[in-house]
């Protein structure tokens, strides 16, 4: 905890995975057995009055609703659904663009968090979640040398399979000793060579600026979220100077290095509007599978990322 | 050897401020600082925008950015292209190249079969200030001698133009004793300019002279440096000022008749000097006449002293003497320096002298009232002439040459041989023969000035004009004309004097009657002849009264130049010639100077006029704007030597380095713009057809017209052919917002093409209409569309409703009057009626709630067009009415009657409340 101190405790900058979630949280009011954060898409007859239908031929008798038949002259099944354990995977972005800022960015002190530890805390704030929804949730973890082997499949990598949330909490209390540095993070996940399988929920938590293709690793699942972290400072850009010049290398052979003054980047709001422009493009891609894309950076309040969660939970055309 | 023959090179001995050499050529340190200083100004800057870039900082989300960098080019170190690299360097090589100079100016050897040296010798007075012509002749040779085995040596004297090549140094040394110093003054630079042009490619030019600023002034040799080297050889000697002592000028006194002659004569000096006295000496053909002592105080510069002699002491000497004799004032000093003795002489014309006047007039009588040339001869002394007054002639009469002025009073009746000589008659042909020879030889008015006068009122004009004619129009031998035969008043005498080409003199214009003379003249000879045809007497029938007469005569004299105005001839005779050159020179062979030689006998007395003012005083130059000078023990080296001449000319090689610059530079911004434009194109295919397009669009919107906006209307059946309406156009622009079409398209038939428009004029309604009465169908639907029709015709209530049967809807078709509260009458401007024709008053018919056919009860539009007929109607409109009324028209066919729409009316009630 000692890299959350001083810093704002209702942002993801001091975010720790047992946060407690707001109490209208839905699924956690409303399943009583927390056997799972996902309904069943099948339906069954129930006598838990939680939806009705009309009687079909084959359906069991005693599911009928007498008394509402007695009433309409109508027979009425009641219907219930069971709700599921989930296999949650939890993909964290490690690559390099997340370890930023860099501590040579002229900010207003203190200086905010990489977006690593950001990911980090999300992550392990996801999973937590979902253990304790009594969900499967694997974390794997997404770092250069994955990047740079240029595999098939990008998500084919470290992985972190919590058995119980305390599992969870101790391997945050690691990280967070190693001040969340990169040994410090790897040390907790254990390399899998397995084939990814396919999975009910897809968390992808990164800056989406590294050549690995989120898109690629979120199609493995059901539904997916893009948790898209972004420095405050790449968010926004006050602390930039009009003329010192900033630069990228370039991840990869078709990106290439870039540089720009502090003015141009300032010049009709040049800056904001691309980013604006390229979160717009990510977040209509993942419309496009139905999934949900959430920026968060290290301002962002810890209750906008849970309502951005059951934004994600309520969202219609899952389960 | 000369010495100038070592000029060629000479070590220049190193310096530590010394240009920095390269073979011959020196790059200047000031020139190379400048270029060090500009270069790291360059770095400066480059190294700000480097040092500015260094601080960079990784900011990842750049990664997706696409931005244009153009604030700021980004700095990357890449190897130039080639081509404009390459551009880039010869352009700097060759400016490298100049700002480089010749380390010494090498000349190429004299050789002496291919330099040509001209030397030029002042003789203008002022030198003669300084050495005696001998000397100065010794001096020339001396001169000529050492430059003779450098080159071919030429040679001028400022008297003449002509270009001398002497054989030996004496042969010089003789040639300019002979000619010595002449009198008049040497500009240099006019005289160069002449002689150079005849000289041809001359190398070097001596110019022989003193530091005299009336021969230095204006000459700017520094021109003729690009051609050749200009050299002076100064012969006057340093630091001493001598004085000098001239006359100044000389003014005559004397009234004509008085007996003595006075002359007024300012002896001067050249500055302030001590005391000085001597002689004043007036010399006349070679005779002292008269000698005045004079004194000039000490610091006082100039003296007027007062010369009188008789005039019997200059009468006989002044008989055989020609015109171009000068009276010559000397000056003898005999106290006091003179440093030049030709400014001693001053000449002037001889004034004062009587001139001979011949007088042919007999007496009536012994008494003085009977010479009716009395008074005349009063006036012609008293006027200063020598009278010879004869009674008749004896023929063929004296000498024309031996009387410059005769009288010849005749008409007595006895004949036109008794006064009119015959030898003018024969001077006259002889002249004529001559031709023009005569008029050139220098001499003025060969012949006499004649005047021809009536004895009395009632003379006989018919001898006078025999004797005109003898002297002016008939040759010897040859008899009285016919015409003189039938003239015996004064009246037919004046009307045949101007047919003989005589000029009125006196009198009014166009009024023969009263004139006082008339002169012909022959112009072959010269000869005039003044025909009086009054007599030259007092007279009460003439008005001219004894004060009157000598006036009379003095006015006439004046102005035949017989008289000439006390002292206005001398100046002119014998002036003071500045310019030795402009007045005295032949335009030299081969030069492009129009200037005609002055005659030989002119140009004699030219050379012996007065010295100028200029010489006498003798004020020199400043040394420093004088050229590098020459002197006999010169030790020649390139720094007195500023030769242009033997150096190879530079501009072709500048020019091509200018060429090269500028041609490098012009193909470094095209290819580069021409590389932009392509990687443009490349990366972004669509820039191209932006570019076409853009390309295009220059090049149609270079063709495309002007748009415009006017309201057209047509016009048909009106049978004075195509109206135009220029002033009404101007008048409707002037009063509205409205361009009025100056040309209406004319229709003589209804054709689809008069329906294009929405407005149409008809004069003769029987060209709409079927042979029914009704409107043609192609008219009644273009009505129903929304044309607006006038009419120009009377027509009648029956006619009228006939017209528009076939566009009423069914209902009887109403024509109305226009009433006052009519769109109208309020359209534009408020009308309070329409002018009317007689009793016949304007219709409307209404169509579809607006205004659809107009009847003019006359021809409105006619009274309109330019240069338009008033309309034949007992009561016609003025004009400013009738463009008051069409451009209330205009407005209804434009907009019909909108001023009933009333749209802003909800506003003006609002304000209201």
């Amino acid at each position: 905890m000692t890299q959350a101190h001083g810093r704002d405790p209702s942002t993801l900058a001091a975010l720790h995975p047992t946060q407690q979630r707001e109490v209208h949280y839905r699924s956690y009011r409303s399943s009583v057995r927390l056997h799972g954060s996902h309904y069943m898409t099948l339906r069954r007859a129930s006598r838990m009055p939680e939806s009705s239908r009309d009687y079909r031929p084959g359906d069991p008798i005693g599911l009928i609703d007498w008394k509402a038949y007695a009433r309409t002259d109508q027979l009425i099944i009641r219907e219930i659904r069971d709700e599921a354990t989930a296999r949650v995977r939890v993909v964290l972005d490690q690559t390099p663009t997340m370890l930023w800022p860099t501590p040579d960015v002229p900010s207003p002190v203190p200086l905010p968090p990489q977006k690593a530890e950001v990911a980090v805390r999300v992550a392990l704030h996801v999973a937590y979640m979902h253990l304790k929804m009594g969900d499967l949730v694997e974390v794997r973890l997404v770092s250069e040398d994955e990047a740079k082997k240029g595999t098939k499949t990008v998500v084919q990598s470290n992985v972190l399979k919590p058995r119980s949330p305390v599992d969870l909490v101790s391997a945050f209390e690691r990280m967070s000793l190693g001040q969340f540095g990169q040994e410090a993070v790897r040390h907790e996940f254990k390399p899998d060579t397995n084939e990814p399988r396919p999975a009910d929920c897809v968390f992808w938590i990164g800056d989406a600026l590294g050549p690995n293709k989120h898109m690629q690793a979120l199609a493995l699942g059901r539904r997916q979220v893009l948790v898209h972290v972004l420095s405050s400072l790449e968010r926004a850009i006050d602390w930039v100077e009009g003329d010192t010049s900033y630069f990228d290398e370039g991840a990869s052979a078709h990106l290439h290095r870039k540089e720009y003054q502090g003015q141009v980047l300032r010049h009709r709001e040049n800056y904001v509007r691309h980013l604006a422009a390229w979160q717009g493009r990510l977040a209509k891609e993942l419309m496009g599978t139905g999934g949900v894309y959430l920026p968060v950076t290290d301002r962002t309040a810890i209750a906008e990322l849970h309502a951005g969660l059951q934004e994600f939970i309520k969202a219609p055309g899952g389960a | 050897m000369p010495a100038y023959k070592n000029l060629s090179k000479r070590p220049v001995a190193p310096r530590l401020n010394q240009p920095v050499e390269f073979g011959n050529l020196i790059l200047d340190p000031s020139v190379a600082a400048l270029g060090a200083g500009i270069a790291a100004l360059f770095g400066l800057v480059v190294w700000w925008l480097v040092r500015k870039r260094q601080k960079r900082i990784w900011l990842p989300t750049i990664r997706i950015m696409e931005l244009e960098s153009r604030l700021l080019p980004r700095l990357l170190l890449r190897p130039p292209p080639f081509i404009p690299f390459l551009c880039f360097l010869i352009a700097s090589l060759v400016l490298l190249g100049f700002s480089t100079r010749p380390r010494t100016q090498v000349f190429t050897p004299f050789e002496p079969n291919q330099t040509r040296i001209h030397v030029f010798v002042d003789l203008s007075a002022s030198v003669a200030a300084h050495l005696t012509i001998d000397e100065y002749a010794q001096k020339v040779a001396a001169l000529y001698t050492s430059l003779k085995e450098s080159g071919r040596v030429t040679l001028s004297l400022s008297d003449a133009p002509d270009v001398l090549e002497p054989e030996t140094p004496q042969a010089l040394q003789q040639t300019i004793k002979e000619k010595g110093f002449h009198r008049a003054g040497l500009r240099l630079g006019s005289s160069l300019k002449m002689l150079i042009e005849s000289l041809g490619e001359v190398d070097r030019l001596f110019i022989v002279s003193d530091r005299d600023q009336h021969t230095w002034n204006g000459f700017n040799w520094r021109y003729l440096l690009d051609d050749m080297d200009v050299l002076f050889y100064d012969v006057a000697g340093a630091g001493q000022e001598p004085q000098n002592l001239f006359v100044n000028d000389a003014r005559f006194l004397s009234t004509p008749a008085a007996p003595t002659m006075d002359w007024d004569v300012e002896i001067a000096r050249r500055g302030p000097g001590p005391e000085s006295e001597g002689k004043l000496n007036v010399v006349y053909r070679n005779t002292v006449i008269a000698t005045f002592p004079w004194k000039l105080g000490a610091e006082k510069q100039r003296l007027t002293v007062r010369a009188t002699w008789p005039n019997s002491a200059v009468d006989e000497l002044s008989k055989a003497a020609t015109e171009d004799e000068p009276l010559i004032f000397k000056l003898e000093v005999d106290k006091g320096g003179d440093a030049l003795a030709l400014d001693d002489e001053y000449r002037t014309e001889l004034l004062g002298l009587r001139q001979d006047v011949l007088l042919v007039s007999e007496t009536a009588g012994e008494r003085t009232l009977e010479d009716p040339s009395n008074q005349l001869t009063i006036a012609l002394e008293v006027l200063g002439f020598r009278m010879q007054r004869h009674d008749f002639v004896r023929q063929p009469g004296p000498d024309p040459d031996n009387f410059p002025f005769w009288v010849l009073v005749g008409g007595m009746g006895s004949g036109v041989d008794r006064f009119c000589p015959k030898s003018i008659q024969v001077a006259r042909t002889a002249a004529k023969a001559k031709g023009k020879q005569g008029a050139k030889d220098g001499r003025r008015h060969p012949l006499p000035r004649i005047w021809l006068a009536p004895h009395a009122l009632d003379a006989s004009y018919k001898e006078l004009c025999q004797c005109y004619s003898r002297l002016l129009l008939t040759k010897a031998g040859e008899g009285s004309p016919e015409y003189c035969e039938n003239i015996d008043v004064r009246s037919q005498w004046l009307g045949l004097l101007p047919s003989l080409g005589a000029k009125q003199i006196g009198g009014e214009i166009g009024d023969a009657s009263g004139s006082l003379a008339w002169l012909g003249k022959d112009q072959a000879s010269g000869l005039e002849v003044v025909a009086f045809t009054v007599p030259l007497a007092p007279s009460v029938q003439t008005g001219i009264n004894h004060a009157q007469l000598p006036l009379l005569v003095k006015e006439l004299l004046t102005w035949q130049s017989i008289l000439e105005p006390r002292g206005g001839a001398a100046a002119s005779t014998w002036p003071r010639l500045d310019d030795v050159a402009e007045s005295l020179w032949r335009p030299p062979p081969g030069t492009s100077t129009m200037k005609e030689p002055p005659p030989p006998a002119e140009l004699a007395r030219m050379r012996v006029t007065n010295v100028p003012l200029g010489e006498s005083l003798m004020v020199e130059v400043d040394e420093a704007t004088l050229p590098p000078r020459w002197t006999s023990q010169m030790d020649w080296s390139d720094k007195q030597l500023p030769a242009k001449k033997d150096r190879e000319d530079p501009l072709p090689w500048l020019k091509l380095a200018a060429i090269l610059v500028i041609g490098a530079t012009a193909f470094e911004g095209l290819w580069t713009i021409a590389a932009r434009v392509l990687s443009l194109i490349g990366k972004r295919p669509e820039a191209a057809v932006l570019l076409v397009a853009a390309g295009l669009a220059g090049a149609f919107g270079s063709f495309a017209g002007d748009a415009s906006a006017k309201v057209e209307f047509n016009v048909l059946s009106y049978a004075e052919g195509p109206m135009t309406f220029q002033t009404l156009a101007r008048e409707v622009s002037h009063r509205t917002s409205i361009e009025l079409e100056v040309k209406p398209s004319g229709f003589s038939q209804l054709a689809p093409e008069a329906l294009q428009d929405p407005w149409l004029w008809a004069h003769d309604v029987s060209a709409i209409t079927t042979a029914s009465g009704q409107l043609k169908t192609e008219l009644a639907i273009w009505l129903k569309r929304g044309g607006f029709l006038v009419i120009e015709q009377q027509l009648s209530d029956e006619k009228l409703k006939k017209l528009t049967e076939n566009l009423a809807r069914g209902e009887a078709a109403v024509w109305l009057p226009l009433p006052p509260d009519h769109e109208i009458m309020r359209s534009f401007y408020l009308l309070d009626a329409l002018p009317s024709c007689g009793s016949e008053i304007w219709r409307g018919f209404q169509y579809d709630g607006r205004l659809a056919i107009l009847t003019v009860p006359y021809g409105f539009l006619s009274t309109l067009k330019d240069r338009g007929q008033p309309a034949a109607c007992a009561n016609p409109p003025d004009q400013e009415r009738s463009v008051r009324v069409f451009v209330n028209l205009i407005m209804v066919a434009l907009a019909t009657d909108y001023k009933k729409d009333q749209i802003h009316l909800p506003e003006i009630l609002k304000r209201l409340r």
